[in-house]
């Protein structure tokens, strides 16, 4: 599966963060002057704080523990343009404007949860990125940042063109994925560090790390160039970085990857772990039914068997029938004395699924509701229409007389021209239901049927 | 009202004739080919998301954690037949004269095959994508899968699945989604008897290889990306072996120089990451 992806050496978004000047102007011929329009118009995103569904995954693991001795730490961003947003440098445009920085639990580095202003207050001793709030960038929004010892960041902060190949684009297809409403895209943005972690010495110890997603805003003069990083920091002994995105992880001697990870699974069919001795529990354990309290409805309580939807073996398809309630699917079993709930749990679990959702039992009404018009309206039509249409003489009636229509027996006895007294009573009060039936059927056609939802 | 209580009291032939009426409605219906479109026919979507068990308390799938023990991969059949009486529960509300029941009687096996249709587009729409009619066309005959939890679910966001079938048969997913923070259920079209389970590639992390303090990394051919012979490989040159940096820069470099040809951070990324791991369940029955 490793075929379907793809890279890309960066997502530049069309246009970076900044400001812009549309400015309109028209030349005509005619001899007249037009005025010019002039709109600006500012391009930002995110530069201090980073929400969490824009990270997609981190590499170690959060919080996982394990070897990670050869890999460099990594995290993939959802919105494929991150990096590139923020021109830092003239002509660098291909330059990331973030950089994931590793520390190992010996730096002790601290993050600190704090606000916009109070990450951008200057402090004696300590380098702070001077940059100016937008309108909407307000001081006490959320900020995480953190203090670097300027020898330690001088060591470690990536110059211009190793940060151009530490970002990467990502492609993948998501069709074998879990359907996941945060992603939308299929491409990816990937920022990687330069630094790779501290092994522990001995087998039991466990080595902590931090690592931080940072914002290179601020720190342009540190990027430039050597000498102009030294004389930047020359003069504090800590630099602080605004922190967009961070987690933890350790390292050990033992593994912990993907591959050793799916080799302690313990793979099986689903069915009920059961170590007695009894025959009959054993059978049906094994095909994954569970002993359950249930109460009837007579008040008692007594023990029955419930079965998961999922089973392990293949059961066979049987035909469908409605019930009134979920008491009429419950199984018996003469020879255990105990009931089978499986068929009678899922109808209950599907009926209360459905009333909790009123928008579906209201369509769900009228859809019956229409079918079942439709279906009357049919018939006393069908009805209507062989009264009307029916000839004078037997001999039409005959013909229907294979339908063993409903109509057949009706228009005989209306239309019987040797009907006596009694009979012309009999066919009198026959007629009078007919119409008395068609007049509510019509009725209910002009009032209750409506094409929507039919069929 | 007036209605129903004429219903109660119409003659049994009527009745039969009703049914009958609405036996044949159900023989259309069943026949009609499924809109792919989501707004379309909400209650046909609303029930096939219920046939893939999409919100069904998790009891009521796993009723005891032995089942599904940490570090454990299940595979299963579900049971046609406990959808079908789920479905014959949601479709009840509100049945309540016999003609409502008449009506559902005749109809809950249309409504049976239209979902068996309609499951298919799920999964498709929730990605966003467009499904043509055509495959709509078919019923889903069965429906297998499995459940896994396991830290890989929480750890490796983006796994990848693919289903076999006996026949080795690629098997269509129905509905691969979290249940919790490490429980992933896996829902196909048929019964699958191999399953494989590959690294997310948008996780594919940056790895070298670390012999007696000398760094390496064996290279990947540009275009089809598959490795290169042990002895291509190039120094993975370090900024200061304390700080433990890498010179990404320099080894860049040593890379361009062996396949005289610009290397930027594509090619790079490409050369860097670790060759994945696909995990394999195979089914093997007695």
């Amino acid at each position: 599966m490793g075929e379907s992806i793809r890279f890309s050496q960066r997502c530049e978004p069309p246009l970076k963060a900044g400001t812009y000047r549309i400015q309109v102007e028209q030349v005509t011929s005619i001899n007249c002057r037009l005025a010019s329009e002039n709109t600006d118009f500012k391009v930002t995103s995110e530069r201090f704080f980073l929400s969490p569904d824009q990270i997609y995954s981190v590499y170690p693991p959060r919080e996982a523990v394990g070897n990670y001795a050869e890999c460099l730490p990594h995290i993939v961003l959802n919105r494929r343009t991150l990096p590139w947003e923020r021109a830092l440098l003239k002509g660098q445009s291909h330059m990331p404007w973030l950089a994931l920085l590793v520390f190992d639990e010996t730096e002790d580095i601290r993050l600190h949860e704090s606000t916009v202003g109070k990450a951008l207050q200057a402090e004696a001793g300590v380098y702070v990125p001077s940059l100016l709030l937008e309108e909407h960038e307000k001081p006490e929004d959320p900020c995480t940042y953190v203090h670097i010892p300027t020898k330690l960041l001088s060591e470690l902060l990536p110059y211009p063109e190793a940060l151009s190949l530490l970002a990467h684009g990502k492609g993948v297809s998501l069709d074998r994925k879990v359907t996941d409403a945060a992603v939308k895209d299929d491409w990816f943005a990937t920022v990687v560090t330069n630094r790779f972690c501290l092994e522990p010495d001995e087998d039991r110890q466990i080595i902590r790390h931090t690592a931080c997603l940072v914002s290179l805003e601020g720190y342009e003069t540190c990027l430039a160039s050597k000498q102009s990083r030294i004389d930047t920091l020359a003069n504090v002994h800590t630099a602080r970085m605004i922190v967009l995105a961070n987690w933890h992880f350790s390292m050990a001697r033992r593994d912990f990857d993907y591959g050793s990870a799916f080799a302690s699974l313990d793979a099986a069919m689903l069915s009920t772990p059961y170590h007695g001795n009894n025959e009959q529990i054993q059978r049906l354990c094994r095909l994954g039914y569970y002993p359950m309290n249930q109460h009837v409805r007579d008040g008692s309580q007594v023990v029955s068997w419930y079965q998961s939807p999922l089973v392990p073996y293949d059961e066979p398809k049987k035909t469908v029938k409605s019930v009134r309630f979920a008491d009429q699917l419950l199984a018996y079993d003469p020879e255990l004395g105990m009931m089978d709930i499986r068929y009678s749990s899922a109808w209950q679990i599907g009926r209360s699924m459905a009333l909790s959702d009123q928008s579906y039992a209201q369509k769900l009404y009228s859809w019956r509701q229409s079918n079942e018009t439709l279906a009357r309206t049919s018939v006393y039509q069908g009805l209507l229409s062989m009264h009307l249409s029916s000839p004078l003489h037997d001999k039409g009636v005959r013909d229907w007389e294979e339908q063993r229509s409903i109509g057949y027996s009706f228009v005989k006895k209306a239309r019987d021209p040797e009907s006596t007294g009694s009979q012309a009573s009999a066919k009198k009060i026959l007629i009078e239901q007919l119409n008395e039936r068609y007049k509510t059927l019509l009725n209910e056609v002009v009032s209750d049927a409506s094409p929507d939802g039919l069929g | 009202m007036q209605a129903r209580t004429d219903w109660d009291n119409s003659p049994h032939v009527i009745r039969r004739q009703v049914r009958r009426v609405l036996g044949e409605l159900a023989a259309l219906a069943k026949d009609q080919p499924v809109s792919p479109e989501p707004h379309d026919d909400e209650l046909i979507a609303w029930l096939s998301q219920l046939c893939l068990l999409v919100n069904l308390p998790f009891h009521y799938l796993i009723p005891a954690e032995s089942m599904l023990p940490a570090n454990s991969i299940r595979l299963f059949y579900v049971n046609p037949n406990w959808l079908q009486a789920l479905v014959d529960g949601a479709c009840s509300l509100g049945r309540n004269a016999s003609l409502d029941l008449t009506h559902d009687q005749e109809l809950i096996d249309a409504v049976i095959t239209q979902i068996g249709k309609r499951v298919k587009a799920v999964r498709p729409l929730l990605q966003n994508k467009t499904v043509t009619p055509k495959e709509l066309e078919d019923e889903v005959q069965a429906i297998g899968g499995f459940l896994l939890r396991s830290p890989l679910v929480r750890g490796w966001r983006g796994l990848e699945f693919k289903a076999l079938s006996s026949q080795g048969t690629s098997l269509r997913a129905l509905r691969i989604e979290l249940l919790s923070d490490d429980v992933l259920i896996g829902l196909f079209e048929g019964v699958p008897y191999t399953l494989e389970m590959a690294q997310p590639p948008e996780g594919f992390f940056f790895g070298f290889n670390r012999i007696n303090g000398e760094f390496s990394k064996r290279l990947r051919d540009l275009d089809s990306g598959e490795l290169l012979s042990e002895s291509d490989s190039v120094e993975v040159v370090l900024q200061n072996k304390d700080m433990r940096t890498i010179d990404v820069y320099q080894t860049a470099k040593n890379m361009e120089t062996y396949f005289q040809k610009e290397v930027t951070s594509a090619e790079f990324a490409l050369q860097m990451i670790k060759t994945p791991y696909i995990g394999r369940v195979i089914r093997k029955d007695e």
